[in-house]
């Protein structure tokens, strides 16, 4: 069986000015899988993820993403934008360069959802209403029953039922992670970023996120992409890994692999190889 | 569309005293023809409490419309987040416009637009002329489509930059119209209106006072139902999944856009919506006032409804309506009929008001604290309470007059304080009000401590036991 690509990044780079946040990297993500991009903190892990989720437009390189919806006459710019852009032939699809395309029309268009490093959640509208947002674009004709049923439906999904009611706001941290999974996984992606999806959380609270992954990935055929600076909670979680470093790729692989490959080791993971291998 | 009344229902529950004392205020003095309520009411219009019932009218119209204009702030600013400062760009393009539409317009002689031809209609008894509705309807759709232009334009500014240019807008707008654009717009003096919108009935025989309090109460209803219509569009709006999708773009925008929200497409047609509606509000004002002035686009109109907004409580509807007709209602007849020499009043009491309901009460008084909220409407009838005892109309007579006491201590003759005319019965509602509102706020706190102090004093004589 040869796996099918879902997204494929050739020759991407970042600058702020004269710093180069992504340097060249060029990778690419088969349907189905569970990638994990590792890097020590300021290695560019963020920056990729902001290009390919539309937030920062890429200084050069592609990101290529096969079209899952038509546009219509409301995405008039990107529409225009979509036309001018780079395509390149998958077997028997087509792909398009989605760089500097806006995050919607990433999202809509191309099924490419993420989620925060530094959650984002609808502060002072209620837990449920911060999971009936994501829905409303693909179902802003629905029956009001409709959109809530849904709505309840991710809510429970993470273990928030009980608190529909709350305001964001109020909720600890680990809640706001698991909502922000909601809100990500509320928009029906093919292709799922999760920055940091573990950040700040107590170990029951990784394991919780863990199980919601795992789930995405197998019950719903969602291929998943985790940034994350810990390998050991990758593990047994992702079947290949990215490395980066200064915004570089050094290495590629399993992650046995990648805990016996001496540059990363070197640059990055010192101690912390010894868990795994 | 199903309607959840429940939830409306609790709303209104929960605000059961509010909402009583906003009748209070605003509508009771409408109802001095009532059997019941009519003599009690107009007792209170002869000795000052109350305005008589058309000066309501004329206040209600204004307030009415201010509301419209306010809600549609609340819709932009409130809900997406885009604050405003220059709302009254639309309000004075809608005055103007509606009068050049409806009656035409020349440049020198040469005539450009021949204007509207009367169209009386006669809808329930009101006898009014439906082509000044049509010119404010249709002004307003050309100003959505100016909003939909500018509003593409001036959207993607970032931050405090949106702000600054909704700022300079209106002033540039005042400056075109009184001195570039004098030719056509009237320039100081402003555009006249010549065909009114209330007409006398063809048998009618009243003449004089009478018509004209006929025509303003009609003027009031064709208002009031404007405003109503405009402001249930707007509520459910709010209220919808539109709303809820304005409300993610104020909470965080990269999220909305992340969550697939069209962001700039939501906030365009937001302004666009919103700039229709103050347009409505603009021409109807136009109307009330006789004229479309360059007044209409002073700043002073866009922080008005500001400060009724935030103070109502922002992002709510509900609170720009009741904070603009309540605020409105009072400063129009307390307040300045109360204080007629401070000329200014009105924005140190607005400013220190926004101060602390920023500071202790940042929702607003629709969600305010229930402690907060019952003690205003306490203030509220503490006030009517206290100035029908004081003007010696209820049963016991006057017997406490404060008046020769402050006049010792605050200065001579009728105004003592800064020239403030505190002896009339308005200035004193306004000081009873406060000092109601204060007792209702503190009062149950303090006879609570009072009476522990009690209950601990007399047990230590030994003579007492306290119930337990
Ligand atoms: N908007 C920005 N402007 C300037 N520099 C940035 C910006 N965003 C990120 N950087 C820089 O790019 C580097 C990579 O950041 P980031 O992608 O957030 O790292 P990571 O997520 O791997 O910790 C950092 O050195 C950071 O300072
Ligand atoms: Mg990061």
């Amino acid at each position: 069986m040869t796996a099918r690509k879902v997204l494929s990044i050739e020759k991407l780079t970042k600058k702020f000015n004269e710093f180069v946040a992504v340097d060249n990297v060029s990778f690419d993500v088969y349907e189905g899988e569970v990638l994990g991009i590792i890097g020590s903190n300021g290695s560019g892990k963020t920056t990729l993820f902001n290009m390919i989720s539309g937030v920062l437009e890429p200084t050069s390189g592609s990101i290529f993403a096969e079209q899952q919806s038509r546009f219509s006459l409301f995405d008039f710019p990107s529409l225009l934008k979509t036309r001018f852009s780079k395509r390149v032939r998958w077997e028997d699809r087509t792909a398009v360069d989605i760089g500097g395309q806006s995050p919607h029309i990433v999202l809509n268009k191309f099924g490419i959802a993420r989620t925060f490093q530094i959650v984002k959640p609808f502060k002072q509208v209620t837990t449920l209403e911060n999971v009936t947002i994501p829905h409303i674009p693909q179902n802003f004709m629905a029956k009001p029953s409709t959109l809530k049923s849904r709505a309840i439906r991710s809510l429970l999904s993470v273990d928030l039922g009980e608190k529909q009611k709350y305001p964001a706001v109020i909720l600890p941290h680990g809640d706001l992670k698991r909502l922000d999974f909601a809100r990500a996984m509320a928009t029906n992606p093919r292709l799922l970023l999760l920055d940091e999806p573990f950040g700040g959380l107590s170990s029951q609270d990784a394991f919780r996120v863990t199980q919601l992954i795992k789930n995405a990935n197998k019950e719903y055929g969602v291929t998943i992409m985790i940034v994350e600076h810990k390998l050991k909670l990758l593990a047994n979680l992702v079947t290949r890994i990215v490395v980066l470093d200064h915004g570089q790729v050094i290495a590629m692989g399993t992650p046995k692999e990648i805990a016996k490959n001496k540059d990363v080791i070197e640059a990055y993971l010192g101690v912390e190889a010894d868990h795994i291998a | 569309m199903k309607l959840d009344w429940e939830y409306y229902w609790d709303e209104v529950k929960k605000r059961k005293f509010f909402i009583f004392g906003f009748f209070l205020v605003v509508l009771l003095p409408t109802m001095d023809t009532w059997i019941f309520l009519g003599p009690s009411v107009r007792t209170a219009q002869s000795v000052g409490i109350m305005p008589d019932s058309v000066t309501t009218s004329i206040i209600i119209q204004k307030a009415a419309i201010l509301v419209i204009f306010a809600v549609s702030w609340d819709l932009l600013s409130g809900y997406s987040g885009q604050i405003s400062f220059g709302h009254a760009l639309f309000l004075g393009m809608g005055g103007y416009l509606a009068v050049m539409i409806r009656e035409g317009l020349m440049i020198g002689d040469q005539e450009v637009f021949p204007g509207m031809e009367e169209q009386l209609v006669d809808i329930g008894g009101i006898y009014f002329d439906l082509s000044v509705i049509e010119a404010i309807i249709l002004a307003s759709a050309l100003i959505a489509v100016f909003a939909l232009v500018t509003g593409t334009i001036i959207l993607r500014l970032k931050g405090p930059y949106f702000a600054l240019v909704t700022l300079v807008l209106p002033l540039i707008a005042q400056i075109l119209v009184t001195k570039i654009w004098g030719d056509f717009t009237g320039g100081d003096g402003g555009l006249q209106i010549t065909s009114q919108l209330i007409q006398k009935p063809p048998g009618s025989t009243l003449e004089g006072l009478d018509l004209f309090k006929l025509q303003i109460e009609q003027m009031t209803t064709v208002i009031l139902t404007f405003a109503i219509v405009c402001v249930a569009i707007m509520y459910l709006l709010a209220r919808s999944r539109y709303g809820l999708v304005l409300k993610a773009i104020r909470e965080d925008e990269q999220a909305a856009s992340s969550s697939g929200i069209n962001v700039s497409l939501y906030k365009v047609s937001v302004f666009v919506i919103s700039s229709f509606f103050a347009s409505v509000a603009g021409g109807l004002l136009a109307q009330v006032f006789g004229s479309s002035t360059s007044a209409l686009f002073e700043s002073e109109r866009s922080f008005e409804i500001i400060i009724f907004s935030i103070l109502g409580g922002i992002g709510t509807i509900l609170g720009a309506i009741i904070g603009t007709f309540v605020l409105f209602f009072a400063l129009s007849y307390y307040i300045k009929d109360g204080f007629v020499d401070l000329q200014t009043i009105e924005v140190l009491i607005f400013g220190l008001l926004l101060i602390i309901i920023i500071r202790y009460q940042p929702r607003g008084l629709i969600n305010a604290d229930p402690q907060l909220r019952n003690s205003l409407f306490f203030g509220v009838i503490f006030s009517f309470l206290m100035a029908f005892y004081d003007t010696g109309n209820m049963i016991i007579a006057s017997t406490w007059n404060p008046a020769p006491i402050l006049q010792k201590y605050l200065g001579q003759g009728e105004r003592g304080f800064f020239g403030m005319d505190l002896f009339k019965v308005q200035g004193r509602m306004v000081l009873y009000f406060i000092v109601g509102t204060v007792i209702g706020y503190y009062g149950p706190e303090l006879a609570q401590k009072i009476r522990l102090r009690l209950w601990g004093v007399w047990p230590s004589l030994g003579t007492f036991d306290p119930p337990k």
